[in-house]
């Protein structure tokens, strides 16, 4: 069995109901030819560090998927045609990378635009700017009364 | 033949002595120490490889990065698939639309 991984990169207005399109075509793909779809993850908006078709934002997707020895060239074959050719409009770039058996599934990937704006909202909260001289001249006022009390002891 | 033994020693070959006796430490490759290190080379990591690029987005040379030949093969690999994804950049200034 060989294990791969395709990432894609979509237009930014792809919609629900396109992404779950290409799924089930990825889906009916690998299962024709005995395969078996691991996962389909959306990553969500991202910034492109250079526009690709005038493109400033995408939205990329990863799909695993193993597939026997026979059968992975007619696979390969298809997914290029899939994502290349009928699904030319919606996808920008693609990859496929073969994984190694031993390698563990998890992965680290970069913050997408919607988690970003999830991950600064509290640290303003906590953090507020004008109190910080407040709490500052507190604590100076706490050592000094400390200081007095061992002198008077 | 007996090595001779210079008495006086200029100021210059002082620095260069104190350049070859390692004031400044060796460099050694982050990916070498342990195993689950070097799976973090991916070219969806991209916040990790950004470090090994430099301000234009050439890939750095293993000779200022300090990684090895093995994992600088690699980490050149990585961030060329990168690079066709859009997650990093060919170069810097990209125009803007």
């Amino acid at each position: 069995m060989f294990r791969y991984e395709t990432c894609f990169l979509t237009v930014p207005e792809i919609t629900a109901d396109e992404s779950k399109n290409v799924e089930s075509q990825l889906d009916t793909i690998v299962n024709e030819l005995k395969g078996t779809l691991l996962s389909y993850e959306r990553w969500g908006k991202y910034q492109l560090a250079y526009p690709v078709r005038k493109n400033n934002y995408g939205v990329r997707f990863l799909v695993r998927f193993e597939v026997d020895k026979d059968n992975k060239n007619k696979i390969l074959d298809q997914i290029k045609n899939l994502l290349a050719v009928k699904q030319a409009e919606l996808v920008m770039r693609y990859t496929v990378v073969r994984l190694d058996p031993n390698q563990p599934l998890e992965y680290i990937r970069p913050e997408s635009l919607d988690e970003m704006a999830t991950t600064v909202e509290p640290f303003f909260k906590d953090h507020k700017t004008r109190n910080s001289k407040e709490s500052d001249g507190e604590i100076h006022d706490s050592k000094d009364n400390d200081t007095t009390d061992e002198d008077t002891e | 033949m007996t090595r001779k033994i210079k008495l006086k020693i200029s100021g210059r070959l002082l620095k260069k002595k104190t350049r070859k006796n390692g004031l400044s430490q060796k460099k050694h490759c982050r990916f070498c120490s342990s195993e689950q290190a070097a799976l973090l080379i991916d070219y969806k990591n991209s916040n990790m490889l950004r470090n090994f690029i430099t301000e234009r987005g050439k890939i750095l040379p293993c000779r200022i990065s300090g990684t090895c030949s093995k994992h600088q093969r690699t980490l050149s690999t990585a961030i060329k698939n990168a690079r066709i994804m859009a997650l990093l950049p060919f170069t810097a200034g990209h125009s803007t639309y």
